[in-house]
């Protein structure tokens, strides 16, 4: 059993990027770690060095990301919740920088100081301000050793604490007037923002057009294509049950069956286009892999066999039911109209069909 | 480049340049090729260039190479007429400054070169009608197998990226043999990679055997031959073709091309996306003499785009333009491009100008993809000889003051009531509109016929002049030499097919035509029209159809209508006649055959609404009172028609109510008659004037008592015909009629009222069962159960 229940990129991908450094010697951006190409490899995938992709989808969105963190700008990823925009950031920052460690994770409870730097009080009050004194936060670390460090859930920060960013980022400079009028620290080369943000969740803030500015921004979209989603799905899954004994065998078709489901749910229409309603309810592909690893559990654990679509549609419920009690009708039309009518068609289906109705009839919906 | 190791170039070489007739694979409008072409058309010194192009169109070539052509152009050929009269196929070969085939062109008339078109002439091809076609199609550059793979090998995005990288940031080098080896070589692979059934589903194996048909006449020559890439393997592998096919010659014209039209998705299929940008890469490399400044190329492009959105209140603040530049060089290295591109620039807008959420038709992207494609119109030369009815277009349009510069939608709006010269552009509109050229679209104002809105005294058109506009006229060129006359004789056109069809005598139809021709200015030429009409009226048989034209050229005629005061034409005289041969058929109307009483009675109900307007052309509505009583007291009067015409009579006060009460109770009460007979006073009742139920109490009592006088069994028995009766009513009518009978019998008319209460899933439900039995009734040949 590991020790820890998931390692950072730059420990789980270790050979990888020792791997690219050495395939690729050209010239690096100051402080980089690995080429911009290299970089590139490393997040797309290059089958020629056996390197797997990690973000799948859109290429042209990795690019852009990887120019824009050569640049000043900053990079803020946006996107609907579970499109992998914390993956997305953390594998940049392990590319590039090597360690993607350095986070403020965003919350509402954010103060300036775990933005800019906090104060050892006993210290303080022994010697009064001095470096030693000082405790400083991811991001000012980050300026001081050049790399890359990423603010999670930027918008769910307050906006005077958003606001700490503006200057930094211009002036690539943090002042410490406490230990003098002309003390700063300068950002070495390497430094730079991630951000990821939620632009539509409940409870978020806006951001400021000057912050706006110093960022360049990029929307993570659901990924587009269902095989994509599909290999991607069972390679998170298996990465998940690496650590578990008793791991079950998994048919790509069940899985299939999951993806479509969560995909039609997702767009609001079946894939022969027939509209339906959509539920509110975040049907990301990271929830696709939280229902599958449940549902794997439940089939390896509790039923001793391989996972099965009836594994799937006892798990469904919980992530369609979180917070409007309307989903649950929109899901029962769902299985409905959608899982009925290819159960006469699909063993599969009509498994899945089964044990959804089961589930829904407990909850005096069936 | 890897495309091809060394040996193979060899062999390519020698295949494209070892004979006296050399070959330059190109695609259509690529600056690249352009450049490249005209290169090795200096050094070739050939006696005669051969051209991809319908070899009847060849008389275009002399205009091309006029003083005053400004580019883009196109060759317009027009097929031959489908047999049901549809539009005639148009199909454009356009010629952009930048063309491989305009320097091509330049180069040999320069040289004193005898210049061919050596493709399939345009009636020996399949077009096919309705849609605009392009005379060299192109989609395996985008769409081939060996397109995609080489994209994820190169990690670029589709297939214009991927042509971009290899070939377009060659641009103003000098090496064309080393160029069109490499064309060559993408080409060849490109086609080996299509598979044979997409060869043949066109005219792609007809048309290369006519090219190699006329390379063959011109055999031993100095020669260079410019056809797409695509094209090149199948003329040197292909073998030899007899001498070339013949067809009957097609009409055709050189008529102004737009930059918009030439983008190869919006419309002509063809050639590179963005010709804006292309056209600006050419210019520069023209100027440079040899490879542009990439970097300049882009930066100078997105300031004219940052003053445009400045302009239209969008500013872009200078960080974010060096932003954007930045960005788009740091892409254009990481994809291993020494050059900025399209690609790399419309992403880095994107990243650095788009603050928020992006999507594909956000504001900006449109904006700037819509200044990369461009909107510059070209103009042909006057030599080239444009059918009269385009000059005169082109003169009408700018003497409404309509832009012809660009391609540009604009909105405009006309006091077409109040100035002479507003009136004179919405005829203008009009007529454009009924030749059906997509160069004006009424968004909004007056339908002097349907009477909404009829008292607007503006229009609100969208107009916008297009290379397509062209073409519709020149197929139009055939009905006359100016718009009005173009358009007058469309309408008799149509009135002719009408006759064709056997619809004569349709007068809502030859109604519409006159409406059509008075919006458009056009009366005076519907003379032909109108004795029909004059003919036609006194003899009409048709009930209904007479209503229809009374109570819609009456509205024509009303004093506010858009056509009241159209000369030539007396709206209002048309309606007299028409009602007067209506009321003549009202004395038929007893003998009504059963399935003739519904239309029949519609109608009697849009006459009695007619003349309940007071401001109603000045009709007799005593005549059509007394029409009514004769039809209501006619013994053989048809229960039905009886209750219709007596709840007509009841509204105009015709009739006391007591009658109207005895009749519905006695018709309910009917001894010996089956039950929908009993339900047809009512039924005709519902249909003519259903408010009476709710607005004479003593109507409403006398079919309650009737109904309550029956015992459970009739009632039972009657309860079907009564349902389909009152199912007439919409569901705020029956709203009106519960309540009154709530306050009849004292209760509250919620207590009357069923709610229905339907789950999504008992919906979805009820739905699949619809399909189910739908597809059934399908499969059981039962198609025509099925309601659409």
């Amino acid at each position: 059993m590991a020790e820890t229940l998931r390692q950072p990129a730059e420990v789980t991908h270790t050979e990888d990027l020792s791997r690219l450094a050495k395939a690729d010697p050209g010239p690096r951006p100051p402080g980089w770690s690995l080429t911009p190409r290299a970089v590139r490899r490393f997040i797309c995938g290059d089958e020629d060095l056996g390197i797997t992709a990690k973000f799948v989808g859109d290429d042209a969105l990795v690019d852009r990301s990887i120019v824009s963190l050569m640049g000043r700008q900053g990079l803020m990823l946006v996107g609907e919740p579970g499109t992998a925009k914390s993956l997305l950031s953390e594998l940049l920052a392990a590319a590039i920088s090597g360690r993607s460690n350095a986070v403020v994770q965003g919350s509402a409870g954010i103060i300036e100081d775990h933005l800019r730097y906090g104060w050892n009080y006993a210290l303080l009050l022994a010697q009064g301000p001095s470096p030693a004194a000082m405790v400083p936060s991811p991001v000012l670390n980050a300026m001081r050793e050049g790399h890359i460090v990423r603010i999670e859930e930027i918008t769910r920060c307050a906006p005077e604490v958003q606001d700490v960013l503006i200057s930094l980022m211009s002036e690539k400079t943090m002042a410490v007037p406490e230990l003098g009028d002309d003390h700063e620290i300068r950002a070495r080369p390497g430094f730079n923002v991630i951000a990821t943000a939620n632009l539509r969740d409940q409870g978020v803030h806006g951001m400021s057009s000057a912050l706006k500015r110093r960022f360049n921004f990029e929307t993570v979209q659901p990924i587009a294509d269902a095989g994509h989603e599909r290999a991607l799905l069972a390679r998170q899954l298996a990465e998940r049950m690496a650590e578990q004994p008793e791991m079950p065998q998994l048919d790509p078709d069940v899985l299939g069956l999951l993806v479509t489901v969560f995909r039609e749910l997702r767009a609001g229409k079946l894939e022969d286009g027939t509209p339906m309603a959509k539920p509110k309810a975040v049907m990301s592909t990271a929830e696709s892999v939280n229902l599958a690893h449940a549902a794997l559990l439940d089939a390896a654990y509790l039923d001793r066999g391989p996972l099965s679509p009836r594994h799937l549609a006892r798990q469904l419920q919980g992530v369609v039911f979180k917070d409007d009690p309307e989903d649950a009708r929109k899901l029962a039309a769902y299985i409905d109209v959608a899982a009925r009518d290819r159960a006469r068609d699909s063993a599969l289906w009509k498994e899945f069909y089964q044990a959804a109705q089961a589930g829904l009839a407990k909850n005096g919906l069936g | 480049m890897a495309l091809a190791d060394r040996l193979d170039r060899d062999a390519i070489r020698q295949k494209l340049f070892g004979g006296p007739a050399i070959f330059a694979p190109i695609r259509h409008h690529s600056p690249a090729c352009a450049w490249a072409l005209r290169a090795m058309i200096r050094a070739h010194r050939p006696e005669v260039v051969l051209i991809e192009a319908p070899d009847d169109l060849a008389g275009h070539i002399p205009h091309l190479l006029d003083g005053e052509a400004r580019f883009p152009l196109s060759v317009v050929a027009l097929g031959t007429a489908p047999e049901d009269g549809g539009p005639r196929p148009a199909t454009y070969l356009p010629f952009s400054d930048h063309a491989p085939e305009t320097i091509a062109i330049r180069e040999a008339a320069a040289l004193g070169a005898e210049i061919v078109f050596i493709d399939l002439p345009v009636n020996a091809r399949s077009l096919s009608p309705g849609r605009p076609m392009p005379v060299q199609p192109e989609t395996p550059f985008d769409q081939a197998d060996f397109v995609a793979e080489t994209c994820r090998r190169l990690d670029l995005r589709d297939g214009l990226e991927l042509w971009d990288t290899l070939f377009e940031t060659r641009l103003g080098q000098a090496d064309w043999q080393g160029f069109f080896t490499d064309a060559y070589a993408y080409c060849a692979a490109l086609r080996a990679s299509t598979p044979a059934a997409v060869l043949e589903a066109d005219d792609t194996l007809p048309r290369e055997a006519q090219m190699r048909a006329h390379l063959a006449r011109h055999a031993g020559k100095r020669a260079v031959v410019v056809t797409g890439g695509f094209h090149t393997p199948a003329l040197i592998e292909g073998g030899t073709s007899g001498s070339p096919a013949t067809a009957s010659p097609s009409e055709s014209y050189l008529i102004g091309y737009g930059e918009e039209a030439l983008d190869a998705l919006s419309g002509y299929g063809a050639g590179l996306r963005f010709p804006a940008w292309y056209a600006a890469l050419w210019s520069r490399a023209e100027a440079a003499g040899g490879p542009p400044d990439w970097t300049d190329h882009a930066l100078s492009l997105l300031h004219v785009f940052a003053r445009a959105e400045a302009a239209s209140g969008q500013p872009i603040a200078l960080p974010q333009q060096v932003e954007t530049l930045a960005l788009a060089q740091g892409l254009a290295s990481l994809r291993g491009r020494d050059a900025i591109m399209l690609h790399d620039l419309i992403e880095a807008m994107r990243s650095a100008l788009i603050k928020g959420e992006a999507h594909a038709d956000d504001r900006r992207s449109i904006a700037f993809r819509a200044h990369l494609r461009g909107f510059a119109l070209g103009a042909a030369p006057r030599a080239a000889g444009l059918p009269p009815i385009v000059h005169d277009a082109r003169r009408r349009a700018a003497s409404a003051r309509v832009d012809l510069s660009d391609s540009l939608r604009r909105s405009r709006k006309l006091d077409f009531r109040r100035r002479p010269g507003h009136a004179e552009a919405s005829h203008f509109f009009h007529q454009m509109q009924i030749l059906d050229a997509g160069f004006a679209a009424l968004i909004a104002g007056p339908d002097p016929a349907g009477g909404a809105r009829a008292g607007l005294i503006f229009e609100e058109w969208e107009i916008a002049w297009s290379p397509q506009v062209e073409g519709r006229l020149i197929e139009a060129a055939r009905l006359g030499a100016t718009v009005p006359e173009a358009a007058a004789m469309r309408l008799l056109e149509r009135r002719d097919h009408l006759v064709e069809a056997g619809r004569a005598d349709d007068l809502s139809a030859l109604l519409d035509l006159m409406i059509g021709a008075a919006r458009a200015g056009l009366l005076g030429r519907m003379g032909t029209v109108l004795d029909s009409l004059a003919q036609l009226l006194p003899q009409s048989a048709d009930l209904p159809g007479l209503a229809d034209f009374v109570a819609r050229a009456g509205t024509a005629a009303l004093p506010g209508s858009a056509l009241a005061n159209t000369d030539g034409v007396d709206f209002e005289e048309l309606t007299r006649r028409a009602y007067a041969r209506f009321l003549h058929l009202c004395d038929a109307l007893p003998k009504s055959p059963e399935e003739a009483l519904d239309g029949h009675i519609r109608a009697l109900g849009r006459i009695a609404a007619c003349l309940a307007n007071p401001d109603f052309p000045a009709l007799d509505a005593g005549r059509f009172h007394r029409a009514l009583r004769a039809v209501g007291n006619a013994a053989e009067t048809p229960a039905l028609l009886r209750g219709a015409v007596f709840g007509l009579m009841l509204r105009a006060g015709l009739l006391e109510e007591s009658v109207m009460a005895n009749a519905l109770a006695g018709g309910l009460a009917t001894i010996g008659a089956g039950p929908a007979e009993r339900a047809a006073v009512l039924d005709g009742l519902l249909r003519s004037a259903p408010m009476l139920l709710w607005q004479s109490r003593e109507v409403l009592m006398a079919a309650e008592s009737a109904l309550a006088a029956l015992d459970d069994d009739s009632f039972l028995d009657q309860l079907p015909a009564l349902r389909r009766s009152l199912t007439q009513l919409n569901p705020h009518e029956t709203n009106r009629l519960a309540d009154e009978l709530a306050e009849i019998y004292g209760i509250g008319a919620t207590a009357l009222t069923v709610q229905s209460r339907f789950t999504e899933a008992e919906a979805a439900r009820a739905l699949r069962a619809d399909r189910v039995l739908r597809a059934q009734l399908l499969a059981d040949g039962l198609g025509d159960w099925v309601p659409a």
